[in-house]
């Protein structure tokens, strides 16, 4: 299957124009509408579109904009979709993807499978309702990163069978069309074995105990005062001022709330497996997504602790990898908050190659000094809220100073850096606990960061680039001595680059 | 390596100060033009001026000590493993990039650069981009010639090997590296 040029499913017409249509519809139904309210129902009539079109000819373009313009603008756009999806074919050909667009514009795109990075299922809800789903290809590039390079529309079972013969032509191997119709689910060579799985009260833990705290003090600190006022003044203001306080916030408690939920939803029901070489995270509840990619492909381990987590004893793995643009972060979790234990499994099954027991080296004690000037410096900023004319307001002045210095010092007591021959460990954050694990070999570039007056202290702090999506790309680090970061700046530069098939084969060695 | 210990490391010419100064001459252009504007403003004149003066002051010394300290300051040296790319006057930053994930090399030149005869090696990894600005024409294709030829040298030997060539056997026999191998 899919040897000879197959199109797309025609649902990727409407879909494609869904918010277009969702606009001019309104406009319509509304126009229409207001006009049988009035007794006018003139556009079911051949006078109305005679006059609609006269005034085009003399150049009132404005008419475009009225909703019966726009409803022909999108019967032009529609017919130019149509022509676009008739003539838009897909197929593989000796593991090569190709996308040849028929159209004026002609446009032929090959995609050697072998340099595909993932291929992934998604469905949303119109796609659930109407039995299709969306193939998303995305090749190992950081160019590309933040966007799909080719997406599929077709029937459910066409979607999984075009994953699958996508799949086996990246590793190199021939789809029989044999082995399965239309009809058939794809012939996995053998089932994926569940690693971790989540229940909807553990990805309602994971979603809760996630919540930033600083959002939350903000949020406090911003809707606090409005309800500490004196009684005398929230009684004057009671069925003003306060009364618009309180549906102000009953929003934001909804707003947060609904934004925890569709979280929840996103995780419902979140699988990791693994067969063979590749992983296998699946999870959602109204729209689904599956995701594959090779073990391989991981260009770093993200361990992640928030600050609640953190009471609870609880990890969330995350892994570095390019493009998986079906990911709202752009970086797969490996693992809701789970145990230490349960984590380090995931690890061991999912990425055994950052497993590491290098020694963590704490920032270097003068890297207190930038830490310090810069909390110095926050708080010389601060100084005019000593003319605003409020009583105590030297309070504020001394709530900053506290904040800053004890910032500043935090700063430096959660940087931490290690290394050994294989991998550098980067600890950082002092409300979400953050250890980075990146392989030498896969570290793309270094910059090692100082100024005029940490290069007095001989330190610097430096920052490392891998290939990944944005969020993940740069990793850096706190001070550290020099002669420190030029040790690893060696490691690095020595080191093979990933990207060839050294890794894999050492790993397999290793194992 | 400290920030002070640039033995090896090859400085820029002097066509690169003429482009440094060029630039120079168009950015404290803009600001002194925008700092012209508030002439304009219901701002007291006086005032205005005093802000004026203090732009053109700073302006002078970004002229005359800054683009020269920059000039000093930039360095870059290319051996068989690495890149390296000193660069700035207050905030120094040093990019280092591995010879072995080198993707793509260009050479790049604007109009300034083009009357100045100097240009840019821009190199690509697969995760990254690093700029050695302010070459001299020659030695922008000289380095960019040997870099092209360190990345065929990487494949080939990748491909003959099956991916399992070490660096040394893959650098050792470069022509143009002799020695420790810096430009």
């Amino acid at each position: 299957m899919f040897k000879k040029p197959a199109r797309n499913h025609p649902s990727i017409i409407f879909e494609r124009l869904a918010a277009f249509w969702g606009f001019v519809i309104i406009m319509f139904v509304s126009e229409a509408f207001n006009k049988l309210l009035s007794g006018e129902s003139m556009i079911f009539s051949a006078a109305y579109w005679r006059s609609f079109f006269y005034m085009l000819k003399a150049g009132n373009l404005k008419v475009l904009l009225s909703g019966t313009g726009l409803f022909l603008v999108c019967s032009v756009v529609i017919v130019i979709s149509f022509l676009i999806w008739r003539k838009t074919f897909f197929f593989i050909s000796d593991g090569v993807l190709c996308v040849e667009r028929r159209t004026i514009f002609k446009k032929l795109s090959k995609l050697p499978a072998s340099n595909i990075s993932t291929v992934n299922i998604e469905r949303n809800l119109f796609e659930r309702l109407i039995g299709t789903a969306k193939v998303k290809v995305d090749i190992n590039s950081s160019t590309t990163s933040e966007q799909t390079d080719f997406t599929f529309v077709l029937k459910l079972e066409l979607a999984e069978i075009l994953k699958e013969e996508l799949i086996k032509a990246k590793g190199g191997e021939e789809a029989d069309p044999q082995s399965y119709g239309y009809s058939a689910k794809p012939a996995l060579s053998s089932q994926p074995k569940t690693i971790i799985s989540f229940s909807p009260i553990k990805v309602i833990t994971h979603q809760l105990l996630s919540i930033p705290f600083a959002q939350v003090v903000l949020a406090l600190i911003t809707f606090l005062p409005a309800f500490l006022d004196d009684a005398d003044y929230a009684y004057e203001y009671y069925a003003g001022a306060s009364g618009d306080k309180t549906v102000l916030v009953l929003l934001i408690v909804i707003g947060a709330v609904l934004s925890v939920v569709r979280s929840v939803f996103q995780n419902w029901n979140f699988t990791l497996s693994k067969e063979g070489g590749n992983i296998y995270i699946k999870r959602g509840l109204i729209r689904t997504s599956s995701v594959v990619f090779e073990a391989d492909k991981i260009n770093g381990v993200i361990i992640k602790q928030s600050l609640l987590a953190r009471l609870f004893g609880l990890y969330s793995v995350e892994a570095a990898v390019i493009g998986l643009t079906t990911q709202k972060d752009k970086t797969p979790v490996l693992s809701l908050l789970t145990t230490k234990a349960e984590a380090e499994r995931v690890l061991n099954e999912c990425a055994p190659f950052y497993k590491t027991e290098a020694e963590l080296i704490p920032c270097s004690k003068k890297s207190l000094v930038p830490y310090m000037l810069a909390a110095a410096i926050a708080c010389l900023i601060s100084l005019p809220v000593f003319f605003v004319p409020i009583e105590f307001i030297w309070i504020s002045f001394v709530a900053i100073a506290i904040f800053s210095f004890f910032l500043a010092y935090m700063s430096y007591r959660t940087k931490a850096l290690g290394f050994d021959e294989r991998l550098v460990k980067i600890v950082s954050g002092i409300l979400v606990r953050k250890t980075v694990l990146i392989n030498h070999s896969d570290i793309q570039q270094i910059d090692i960061n100082s100024n005029f007056i940490v290069k007095r202290f001989g330190i610097a702090r430096s920052k490392v680039m891998i290939l990944s999506a944005n969020a993940q790309k740069v990793h850096g680090t706190g001070y550290f001595d020099f002669a420190l970061l030029n040790e690893i700046a060696g490691r690095i530069t020595a080191a093979k680059d990933a990207l060839s098939t050294v890794r894999r084969s050492g790993y397999e060695q290793k194992v | 390596m400290s920030d002070r210990d640039y033995g090896n490391f090859t400085g820029l010419s002097k066509q690169a100060l003429g482009v440094l100064r060029v630039n120079a001459v168009i950015q404290c252009g803009v600001l002194i033009l925008l700092s012209l504007l508030l002439l304009f403003t219901p701002l007291e004149k006086v005032i205005s001026l005093i802000i004026i003066l203090f732009i053109l002051v700073i302006c002078a010394v970004y002229f005359f000590k800054i683009t020269v300290f920059r000039h000093r300051r930039y360095k870059y040296r290319i051996t068989d493993d690495r890149i390296d790319i000193v660069e700035g006057v207050f905030f120094v930053s040093h990019t280092i990039v591995p010879v072995d994930r080198i993707h793509q090399v260009e050479i790049a030149y604007g109009p300034i650069d083009n009357r100045f005869g100097v240009a840019k090696v821009i190199v690509t990894t697969a995760g990254s981009r690093a700029v050695l600005r302010f070459l001299e024409r020659e030695i922008a294709s000289q380095i960019a010639e040997r870099l092209n030829d360190m990345i065929r040298e990487r494949l080939e030997a990748a491909r003959t090997v099956g991916g399992t060539g070490t660096a040394s056997s893959m650098f050792g026999d470069l022509d143009g590296f002799g020695g420790d191998g810096n430009v």
